[in-house]
């Protein structure tokens, strides 16, 4: 099923199962209609860099930064936040997301200092958004 | 004349050199912490270096004998305090800045400056602290590469409560926090520089416990990695290095004494 259908499907059922519970709304049902006869939504590629210990995908993860293509979106430090999303590249394959870029292994080695830390992976996931 | 009973013990000396900070919790007269918020609320235009003469009490805060005793124990006893000073004021609805160290990519694997960040104030995870990473300060990163970093395993943020001086290595990786509080969050970042190379420990060193508590901390799994990765052996050597230099001493450390240091 296309993403355009996919995410019709998800409106459909959701207007069902308002109407059900009594609280579908004349909106719900405009923007159904506007979703069905204007087009497919938006395709976005909504970006996550990782950075794993090593540049395996079982690596464990070390950083997490997800860009999210909705306007005014941020990305940041949060002290709120305790946990990385996933323990490593591999479970966020398996959750939907596709590595559009590997780390390079052929950088600079140098064995006595340090520098940045682990390896970068790039990820996308294509979702459709209300334009 | 410090008393030594306010210097750094080498474990504490050993806990700086392989996270790259101490916090100091000085026992301020009741209503200083309180005192100095208010007069920097009234601030109207950002001092800049100045903030010492704006802000006189903040000198109590560097002469306060815990801190001087992290100080001198860091740094030597001739430390000095560095001309650039900064009051830090993270307003509400502020974004967090990104990870970074301070100044140029010129670095090594010593103590020349560390910051003192006094903070004023309880800060609580919500009003925007500071976020460092344990055991980054022995890296070497430009900024621009730092950028695709966001929340970092074995990050630490710095929620302390009112008249906590955060003394950290210069190099550490760090970042002011988004404050979602309807205050402003406020930061006395003051440096302090060494005027010379260590020739004798300069804190309470045991020189028979000392090097036993040293050999057991070198292979403490700390920050991001926190595991057998190629920089975890290189991280033993480099703290290594600087516990001989901060000791005073001149041996070297050859490539591959990590191995020395296996159990």
């Amino acid at each position: 099923m296309s993403q355009r259908c996919s995410l019709l499907v998800k409106k459909f059922d959701q207007a069902k199962f308002d109407l059900a519970a009594g609280a579908l709304t004349e909106a719900q049902l405009d923007e159904l209609m506007h979703a069905a006869l204007c087009g497919p939504a938006q395709v976005r590629q909504r970006l996550l860099y990782i950075h794993a210990a090593q540049p395996s995908v079982r690596s464990p993860l070390i950083s997490s930064a997800s860009h999210e293509p909705v306007p005014g979106s941020i990305t940041q430090i949060d002290p709120l936040v305790e946990e990385l999303p996933y323990g490593c590249v591999f479970d966020a394959i398996l959750d939907g997301w596709r590595v559009v870029q590997f780390p390079d292994q052929r950088a600079p080695f140098e064995d006595r200092e340090i520098d940045i830390i682990g390896y970068e992976f790039i990820l996308e996931k294509l979702e459709a958004y209300d334009a | 004349m410090l008393d030594r009973q306010y210097l750094l013990t080498d474990d504490q000396v050993l806990s700086f050199i392989n996270y790259g900070y101490h916090l100091v919790e000085p026992d301020f007269a009741p209503g200083f912490n309180e005192a100095v918020l208010q007069e920097l609320r009234q601030i109207k235009q950002d001092p800049g270096n100045a903030i010492l003469e704006a802000v006189p009490q903040l000198q109590e805060v560097y002469n306060h004998p815990m801190v001087r005793g992290a100080l001198i124990s860091l740094l030597g006893a001739d430390m000095t305090m560095n001309g650039h000073r900064h009051c830090h004021t993270n307003l509400p609805g502020s974004q967090s800045q990104g990870w970074h160290q301070d100044g140029t990519n010129v670095r090594h694997h010593q103590v020349w400056t560390v910051l003192a960040m006094y903070y004023p104030q309880d800060v609580p995870p919500e009003m925007g602290p500071t976020a460092v990473v344990p055991g980054t300060h022995f890296r070497n990163a430009p900024t621009d590469r730092m950028v695709n970093y966001a929340n970092l395993k074995g990050q630490v943020f710095l929620t302390v409560k009112a008249g906590t001086v955060a003394i950290t290595h210069y190099d550490l990786w760090h970042a002011a926090t988004l404050n979602r509080t309807e205050q402003a969050r406020y930061m006395l970042k003051f440096l302090f520089d060494r005027r010379s190379a260590p020739t004798t420990p300069s804190w309470n060193h045991d020189p028979i416990e000392g090097p036993v508590i040293a050999t057991s901390r070198f292979s403490e799994m700390i920050g991001p990695s926190g595991g057998y990765s190629s920089d975890y052996y290189k991280e033993w050597e480099l703290r290594m290095e600087l516990w001989n230099w901060l000791t005073g001493s001149t041996a070297a450390v050859p490539p591959g004494a990590f191995k020395d240091m296996l159990s």
